[in-house]
């Protein structure tokens, strides 16, 4: 397990000993803590074919709310992107939601980029094609994806 | 002259402890009180002589921007101070843009004070091309290469 801490630290989530993964959400989630207001906060994670997208969550009464999405380069550890909700203004939280946060995310920011280098990217082709990963990764069991990403980055 | 004193021994001439995953940002001081508690840091971003301190609170699936503070790098003189609402959640976006529109100001105030004339739109559209620089840039790099990997290609 230690190998697959080291890798979870580099993402800012939790104290290590704190995550678990859940079968329900196929994620890897960190123990919520929770505030003085009733509201507890957590993280989820999960792997896509080289990225790892964490989110940000509020578990309200009777709710639970995405509060922001970060997708890192699982490589450099660099973060790629990121939403952030203000301040209990979070969106009520579905996985369909964070895919599509996601996709939105990502190819906005490569059609950006490739812009910056004068190509040209139909952002409606490269968003198909995110959308396409994030399903596929997403359905994959992460508990696997976690053990190939520890195995291939050397941890 | 005390901001000044103040400043100088958070960062300069000392070694970062660390990169915050939640902000990209690079930190040079962090305070936790209790495991479970916030942690409180100041990270640097350094962009076209110009430091960027800014001062964050990361909690478990909640990162807050508490204050932010421009210096100029060649004198150690601060540029401005800027507030921030408690309890405002963070993200680059956000940071990069209340910089920007404090700059600018503090840019006219500047030439306002000295009898000068400034271009408001090219000011504008310098500063906010030297941000994008310091905050997304390599995110872009970086994505490009990731995009290229899963066969998302420019060519």
């Amino acid at each position: 397990m230690t190998q697959e801490i080291a890798l979870f630290k580099n993402f800012g989530l939790a104290t290590p000993s704190s995550i678990t993964f859940s079968e329900s959400m196929n994620a890897f989630v960190t123990t919520a803590q929770a505030f003085p207001s009733g509201n507890a906060y957590g993280n989820a994670a999960r792997f896509a074919e080289g990225l790892l997208i964490k989110e940000d969550i509020g578990y309200g009464q009777p709710y639970t709310f995405l509060n922001g999405l970060h997708i890192y380069d699982l490589k450099t550890h660099k973060l790629l992107a990121e939403l952030v909700y203000p301040m209990y203004q979070g969106a009520f939280y579905s996985k369909e939601h964070v895919k599509t946060v996601a996709t939105r995310l990502l190819s906005e920011l490569i059609v950006e980029a490739a812009e910056e280098q004068g190509a040209y990217m139909n952002e409606q082709e490269v968003s198909r094609k995110v959308r396409e990963i994030l399903e596929r990764s997403f359905s994959n069991n992460q508990l696997q994806e976690l053990e190939k990403n520890v195995k291939v980055l050397g941890f | 002259m005390e901001n000044e004193l103040a400043l100088q021994p958070l960062f300069m001439g000392k070694k970062p402890v660390g990169v915050s995953a939640n902000t990209g940002l690079t930190l040079y001081q962090t305070v936790q009180r209790h495991p479970e508690d916030f942690t409180y840091s100041i990270g640097v971003r350094e962009t076209h002589g110009m430091y960027i301190v800014e001062a964050i609170v990361e909690g478990v699936g909640v990162t807050f921007l508490s204050g932010i503070r421009l210096i100029e790098k060649a004198t150690s003189k601060e540029i401005c101070s800027i507030p921030v609402v408690h309890g405002t959640t963070y993200s680059r976006q956000l940071v990069a843009s209340t910089v920007k529109q404090h700059l600018c100001q503090a840019i006219e105030s500047a030439a306002i004070t000295e009898g000068r004339a400034t271009d408001k739109e090219n000011v504008e559209r310098l500063v906010n091309q030297i941000l994008d620089e310091c905050y997304f840039l390599e995110s872009r790099k970086t994505v490009l290469r990731w995009a290229e990997s899963v066969g998302i290609s420019t060519k």
